[in-house]
C-alpha cells in the first residue's frame, strides 16, 4: 500500500496550511493510501479538542473535525511530545485517538513509514 | 559534478503551495522540473493554495522568470499540470461546473495547459510517483 506522511507544523488558524494538509490526509485515506499526520511544533495546537467554531469569529474553516475525520478513516495522527510539553498541552487536552510519541519516534516515522512526505 | 543516469520510468511530482513571484519557490519548481525532464523523468505538478496563481494567463513580470510561460513550455514537453479546484474557486478562476469532455473545470483566466481539478488529482500523483517534492508549504 502507498503510504504518505503529512507533517503539520503550523497552528490551526493562522494560515491556510493546516486545513490544506488535513484535506490531503482525508482525500488520501479515501483513495486507499496509508496516512500518518505528524503534528509538530505549533502544529500540536491543531490536536487540541474543544476548539470553538472559527467561522463565527475569523472566517476560517474548523480543523478539529478534520482531525477527527482522519482518525475515523483509520489514519494515524501523531503529536510530538516535546512540542506538547513546551506549550503546556496535556495528553487529556488532545482530540481522542491522537497518539503521542517522543522525538525519536517521530524521526522513525519520517525515516521508515512514509514513501512520500508532504510538508505543510 | 556527478551526473546521474536518467531512468525513463521515474516520475517526479511537485506540489507548489506559494504564489509565482512572492518567493523563489515557483522558479525553483520550474528549474527542477526542466532538469528532471532532461534526465528522462515524467513530471507531474500540482498547484495548491496560493500556488494556483501560477496558472494565471497573461503574466508579465519584468524582473522574474515568467512562470506562466515556463509552465506552458513544461506542458508542451509532456509535463502534467493540475491545480486545486477549491483553491482556484476561492481565487476567482473557476467559471462553471466540471467539464467531463475537457476533463477540467473551465476557466478563461487559467492557462489551457493547466487542468483545474479536484484534490484527487494530487492524490493520484502521490500514488503514482517515485519522488515527491513539496514547495512553499513548509
Amino acid at each position: 500500500m502507498v503510504s504518505v506522511v503529512i507533517e503539520i507544523s503550523r497552528p490551526p488558524f493562522g494560515s491556510e496550511h493546516t486545513f490544506a494538509g488535513l484535506y490531503v490526509a482525508s482525500a488520501s485515506l479515501s483513495k486507499g493510501i496509508d496516512v500518518i499526520v505528524l503534528l509538530r511544533g505549533d502544529g500540536v495546537y491543531t490536536g487540541r479538542k474543544g476548539q470553538i467554531e472559527p467561522q463565527e469569529k475569523i472566517h476560517l474553516p474548523p480543523t478539529e473535525n478534520l482531525v477527527e475525520d482522519v482518525i475515523e478513516l483509520s489514519g494515524r495522527v501523531v503529536a510530538d511530545n516535546s512540542a506538547l510539553e513546551l506549550r503546556g498541552i496535556a495528553a487529556e487536552e488532545l482530540i481522542e485517538g491522537i497518539e503521542i510519541l517522543d522525538t525519536e519516534g517521530i524521526h522513525d516515522i519520517i525515516l521508515e513509514k512514509g514513501e512520500q512526505i508532504v510538508v505543510f | 559534478m556527478v551526473e546521474v543516469e536518467s531512468d525513463p520510468k521515474k516520475t517526479l511530482s511537485i506540489m507548489l503551495f506559494s504564489g509565482p513571484y512572492g518567493s523563489q519557490d515557483a522558479d525553483h519548481m520550474c528549474r527542477i522540473a526542466e532538469k528532471a525532464m532532461d534526465k528522462g523523468y515524467g513530471v507531474q505538478i500540482f498547484l495548491y493554495g496560493d500556488g494556483v496563481h501560477a496558472q494565471l494567463k497573461g503574466q508579465a513580470p519584468k524582473m522574474f522568470m515568467n512562470i506562466g510561460e515556463k509552465l506552458t513550455d513544461l506542458a508542451k514537453r509532456g509535463a502534467i499540470i493540475k491545480s486545486c479546484v477549491r483553491c482556484s474557486q476561492a481565487r476567482g478562476y473557476v467559471e462553471d461546473e466540471f467539464d467531463e469532455e475537457a476533463d477540467r473545470y473551465p476557466s478563461s483566466k487559467a492557462l489551457d495547459e493547466v487542468k483545474i481539478y479536484s484534490l484527487y488529482g494530487f492524490i493520484n500523483f502521490i500514488k503514482s510517483t517515485d519522488k515527491l517534492i513539496t514547495l512553499g508549504s513548509g
